[in-house]
């Protein structure tokens, strides 16, 4: 499992990234995928050509329905 | 072809509004989430936040009865819990509730189960919090207490801390066999 957090906005995804400690974490970097949407699908896709059978992801600090559409796209990208 | 899942961490935005609109905002997730083509869906096994999501104060759904909501609000998805604490419930009550989901939802549930670690919860709710290697064997014993629920159609079982003593039937059983 892995968290995702997708946005476009730069300022959003290091606000993200403070509040959890991303830089200074590595267990939070190893556990988090903070990123855009290109760049979350990559590192999602390098993740299933692993082997994995399922990606199970948390969406943090989610307040409305829509970061489970922009995941869910990503996501398959990701496993395409 | 991987497949993909969504747990849902965070339950303060769906429980918090006013007027309150909960199983209307879980409802919407639940639609999402098999629309967009996730194959499971998981909810933490917590009773209190963790602190990077807002911590005790915030609220957080008990996961079995969030599970009995989303087996209504749902035809296609697994549901389980990532992960349930092994210290939280006897195990063959844990059995009975996955068996009951299972049965509700015609053979979705996945039990997800580990050693707990939460300390501070089990202080709040006056749940024994022994040390790892307990915490790790009393796993063996529920994963042990559990498959044989599963499996077969009575089980006894007596554990070596002597409180963790089941016989009995296990009805429902399983719609099939599934992994832990």
């Amino acid at each position: 499992m892995v968290s995702l957090f997708v946005s476009p906005s730069e300022a959003e995804r290091d606000s993200l990234r403070q509040m959890v400690g991303y830089d200074s974490n590595s267990e939070v970097r190893d556990r988090m995928i903070v990123a855009t949407a290109g760049e979350a699908t990559e590192n999602l896709a390098a993740i299933v050509a692993t082997g994995v059978n399922e990606l199970i992801v948390n969406l943090p600090m989610i307040k409305s329905v829509e970061p489970i559409h922009e995941a869910a796209d990503v996501l398959k990208a990701a496993t395409a | 072809m991987a497949t993909y899942g969504l747990q849902l961490p965070d339950f303060s935005w769906i429980v918090d509004a006013d007027p309150p609109t909960t199983m209307d905002r879980l409802r919407s997730v639940a639609e999402i989430a098999e629309d967009s083509g996730f194959s499971s869906m998981w909810v933490m096994d917590h009773l209190l936040q963790l602190p990077p999501l807002g911590g005790p104060a915030a609220s957080i759904l008990e996961g079995y009865v969030a599970l009995g909501a989303l087996a209504a609000l749902t035809r296609r998805v697994e549901l389980g819990t990532l992960v349930t604490g092994v210290t939280y419930r006897n195990p063959a009550h844990l059995a009975k509730q996955i068996a009951s989901l299972d049965a509700m939802t015609g053979g979705r549930a996945i039990l997800g189960i580990g050693a707990a670690w939460y300390d501070v919860e089990h202080a709040a709710y006056g749940w024994d919090f022994p040390p790892v290697k307990e915490r790790f064997g009393r796993l063996r014993e529920a994963v042990t207490i559990c498959r044989g629920m599963f499996d077969n159609e009575t089980f006894t079982f007596e554990g070596t801390s002597g409180s963790w003593r089941s016989s009995t039937s296990t009805a429902p059983r399983l719609v099939e066999r599934r992994p832990m």
